[in-house]
């Protein structure tokens, strides 16, 4: 025995409203898509027929009247189309394939109309055949009769604003709805009694001149831009706007992206690739299939070449323009440097096309990729403390460093060095000879010395190391990898007790060498030289672990609590051993 | 005259840099200033979002000592983030406290018992709050996959059970993690009713991890041997999840089904040696374990029909100077290339199971 399942119509509904869509305002667009499909429809039966359009009239507050003269419905059509909840007259397969010019297709986009109203009221008639009026209830219920007098041919579809929806039920507001959802609309919206439509936008922009695609931006976002990269491929045409100031990359919203004339969304990140942060975007797709919500794109084939298609006429645009007008380009690229770089990362041509552009920071103040490859050799440092540490280093011996602790910086720098050959090296804790000489001749020796201080340092997994560099007056350099600063770091936590404490030990353990920091101690340094020389092996050790602390705090690096006491001890040491 | 701690300021300059290293960094500079100026309230809060950026956009384990950090303040200055919010700070207390414990799954060295016993601390302070007892059955489920696949099925049927609350994840991690559970035990049915609101576009991704649930789909296809239908999955994971070494995971798993479609072992021989870099310094073993995984089974793919290779440093392929088997000519033996990544597979797999007293990942690389 079987039994077929019953649908709670209310239950529905909730779902739509609370779960499928976003807006209650959707019933707006689910109209117009129903309108223009009924238009297209016609339009197949009769392909000479041309006038298609959708008028919407008002009564504010109360009444909304929805009409179309596209193909109105029979009878039967609307036992099997209106009543029937998932069932849509535009699924009929053709050649295996849902007809691309038909918007819809999940047929429930009518019962969304039953969040802004109690009862849908339509009125129909199919080329030469009678007109029905419809109406359908939020319970589940419809009657169906005919309609006296017969309406024209299509559709007409009555609201009643219910309590809580009268809002949506004002002219302005709908002018604002239409426009939002149906501005790229290939059939005229009007709002009754007013002769100019709603909608109108250029089917293709690639023929528009700057100026007028610049105005059309303005009047779309309200806001000016400072260029406009007209987008003309298989899958999209539009415009990409770019913006007059600096964004983060994590802004994704404000677009204007339509399937087939209707907005699908208002976000960026399913479409267009991470750098186009710098952009606003108008853009109609074509071939693309929405998801159930209409409000993104499915993930497929379609969908992959065109978000190609889009990055390839931005960079394709752009190319352009530092041929024909590199003022322009560097101007965008002064506004959106961390855009540009990202897309310079993203593809080798268009690094080879921007990193001539491209600011870096460097020991020598902001050079760009074109002075880079002229500036002979150079390391970088991932880390802006770091770099800071270092550059007063760089800065006196005559070198250069170029501080890649900002996006993309880091492999911009490898790419450049890769791609052009030349002699740049990230300086990593093994390669500081780059920067520190070996040590010249000492009277005595240093054996003393060095015993002292490794004795001094011991505690502390650090190892000295007796290097020449400039500047004279700075008299240590620590140096820690990164792994050296995570397993300290691991090593305070776990010393500080708590929960994880155990936990952090066995870290610690399992690390299969314990790696040493250095303190470079500088044979150029006046103090260093007067150490050297110094015959009291218990000052000395004192002597390299105050010099140990304040490296530390020169770099910047977290002091453990063994290392918060050692100055104190130190201090009242060298008082102990003046006798004071 | 001192300058003034300014914690807002340093916040908001972290802010605006890079996810991962570079923010990382001067965030630990912003710490080591707040702890000096005794301000509690942004020694919590810098540490609370150090520790997110290393579990989203660096190497998860660095999260570790933060939270331990942050737990220690917590313990003696909670009124300065209960001042700030009454509501957030045993929200944020319960939040770093999983955060520290989440990358123990990914840490062989770690004995199961230490996680054991910081769980049962967790379910304390969650029985504490009355909150987070779905994301400690999820933290329980996400463990026991690798130890028991029908317990961790268990774990994950009272997660879901559980209400959602402020400390659960996003919807769409939540339900890669039901596909993930379902896939791996044998329930592919069950597995793609959790993915429907996805696929359909219903549920939205957060900003920090990529669509999980494909990679759940792509390695269920790997280890049925679907090529085909693991390389749609690649194709559409490799577009979300290459953005830094945290991404490891994905890219192993990218690499893995690359190499078993003919047509795209030259993509994978790419990707391979672009992100070799990324792997330099991780201390998450199952991120190496994927990568390397990915590797192995691309030079094993490649010796069969090319006895070495020269990467090209023009296209990103740079073999880092540490990799053990790098050289000055970049001329490489693709078998010597797959033999290296199987014994660190190897290596690392035999780690897992022996901890976590399981065969799974043995098992998960002779499948490869």
């Amino acid at each position: 025995m079987s039994y077929r399942f019953q649908v709670n119509l209310g239950g529905i509904l909730d779902v739509l409203s609370n779960h499928l869509y976003k807006s209650p305002d959707v019933f707006l667009r689910e109209l117009l898509q129903n309108g223009v499909d009924a238009v297209t429809l016609r339009q197949k039966q009769r392909p000479s027929w041309r006038g298609g359009e959708i008028t919407i009239s008002v009564v504010p507050g109360r009444r909304l009247s929805f009409r179309d003269n596209g193909a109105g419905l029979s009878e039967e059509d609307i036992h099997r189309f209106l009543a029937v909840i998932g069932q849509s007259s535009k699924t009929e397969l053709v050649d295996g394939r849902i007809p691309e010019d038909f918007i819809g297709r999940f047929g429930i986009g009518l019962l969304s109309c039953f969040m802004v109203s109690d009862a849908i009221e339509v009125h129909t008639r199919p080329q030469g055949g009678a007109a029905h009026v419809w109406i359908g209830r939020a319970d589940g219920t419809y009657t169906l009769s005919p309609l006296d007098p017969p309406c024209p041919p299509g559709t007409t579809v009555i609201l009643d604003a219910k309590p809580g929806s009268e809002h949506y039920f004002q002219p302005e507001e709908i002018a604002r709805l239409v426009r939002y959802y149906g501005l790229a609309l290939p059939v005229p919206v009007y709002l009754e009694g007013n002769p100019e439509p709603l909608n109108h936008v250029p089917e293709d922009f690639s023929s528009i001149t700057r100026g007028q695609l610049l105005a059309f931006g303005s009047w779309i976002f309200d806001e000016d831009f400072l260029d406009a990269i007209p987008i003309q491929t298989p899958h999209i045409s539009g415009v990409a706007y770019v913006l007059a100031y600096r964004t983060g990359e994590s802004v994704k919203t404000g677009h204007r992206i339509y399937l087939k004339q209707m907005l699908l969304t208002e976000r960026g990140d399913t479409l267009l690739p991470p750098w186009s942060f710098f952009l606003r975007c108008f853009l109609n797709t074509r071939n693309l299939r929405p998801t159930a919500s209409r409000e993104d794109f499915y993930e497929d084939p379609e969908l992959d070449a065109a978000r190609l298609e889009f990055a390839e006429a931005v960079g394709s645009y752009l190319a352009e323009l530092s041929r024909d007008n590199p003022d322009r380009l560097g101007e965008i690229v002064d506004i959106h440097v961390q855009a540009i770089k990202a897309m310079a990362v993203w593809d080798q041509e268009l690094f080879r096309l921007f990193i001539d552009y491209l600011p870096f920071e460097t020991s020598e103040g902001t050079m760009s990729g074109r002075a880079l490859k002229k500036a002979g050799a150079g390391a970088w440092v991932d880390s802006v403390p770091r770099f800071r540490q270092l550059r007063p280093i760089f800065m006196a011996q005559g070198k250069l460093l170029i501080c890649t602790g900002y996006a993309s910086d880091s492999q911009l720098i490898a790419q450049l060095a890769d791609t052009f050959g030349l002699p740049l090296e990230p300086l990593g804790e093994d390669q500081m000879d780059l920067i520190l000489d070996l040590p010249g001749p000492v009277p005595g020796g240093t054996a003393r010395f060095l015993e002292a201080a490794e004795s001094a340092l011991r505690d502390f997994d650090c190892r000295p190391e007796l290097r020449r560099f400039l500047p004279a007056g700075l008299p240590t350099l620590y140096a820690m990898s990164e792994e050296v600063r995570f397993l300290r770091q691991v090593e305070s936590a776990r010393d500080g007790g708590g929960m994880f404490s155990d936990v952090l030990g066995s870290l610690l353990e399992a690390a299969e060498e314990r790696p040493l920091s250095t303190l470079y101690l500088n044979q150029n340094s006046p103090l260093v030289q007067r150490l050297l020389r110094c015959r009291d092996a218990a000052l000395l050790e004192r002597m390299v672990q105050i010099l140990y602390v304040q490296a530390l705090l020169a770099g910047g690096h977290p002091l453990r609590g063994a290392e918060l006491n050692l100055l104190n001890q130190a201090l009242l040491d060298l008082l102990d051993s003046t006798g004071a | 005259m001192a300058k003034r701690f300014n914690g807002d300021a340093l916040y908001n300059a972290a802010q605006r840099l890079p996810n991962g290293g570079p923010r990382m960094s001067a965030l630990m500079e912003a710490i080591r200033q707040a702890d000096a100026a005794e301000d509690h309230y942004w020694r919590m809060l810098l540490r609370y979002d150090y520790a997110c950026q290393a579990i989203f956009h660096d190497d998860p384990p660095k999260a570790m000592p933060a939270a331990a950090e942050f737990n220690r303040i917590f313990d003696e200055h909670s009124d300065a983030l209960y001042a700030a919010s009454q509501d957030g700070a045993p929200e944020m207390h319960l939040m770093i406290t999983q955060i520290g414990i989440d990358p123990i799954v990914n840490l062989p060295q770690i004995p199961m018992e230490q996680w054991e016993d910081l769980m049962k601390e967790f379910r304390a302070l969650v029985q504490k709050y009355h909150e987070g007892l779905r994301t400690y059955w999820s933290q329980m489920c996400q463990f026991w996959q690798y130890v028991d696949r029908d317990q961790a099925y268990t774990y994950f049927q009272k997660f879901w059970k559980t209400g959602r609350d402020g400390l659960s994840d996003c919807r769409a991690c939540e339900r890669s993690l039901a596909v993930r559970i379902c896939l791996l035990a044998g329930k592919r049915n069950e597995a793609d009713e959790y993915a429907k609101p996805m696929e359909q576009g219903r549920i939205w991704f957060c900003n920090d991890t990529p669509q999980r649930y494909w990679l759940a789909y792509l390695e269920d296809a790997l280890d049925h041997r679907e090529h085909e239908r693991a390389r749609v999955f690649a194709n559409k994971l490799f577009r979300k999840a290459d953005r830094d070494w945290n991404d490891l995971s994905y890219l192993g798993a990218i690499i893995h089904a690359w190499s078993k479609s003919g047509d795209d072992l030259g993509r994978a021989l790419h990707l391979a040696l672009k992100r070799l870099g990324w792997t330099a310094g991780m201390w998450d073993q199952k991120k190496l374990y994927d990568y390397y995984k990915g590797c192995y089974v691309c030079f094993r793919e490649l010796a069969g029909k090319e006895p070495a290779i020269q990467p090209d440093p023009q296209t990103g392929e740079v073999i880092p100077k540490l990799f053990p088997l790098y050289n000055k000519e970049g001329v490489y033996d693709t078998r010597e290339l797959a033999e290296w990544f199987y014994g660190q597979s190897q290596q690392i797999a035999a780690a897992f199971d022996k901890r976590n007293g399981s065969d799974y990942f043995s098992r998960d690389l002779a499948l490869a």
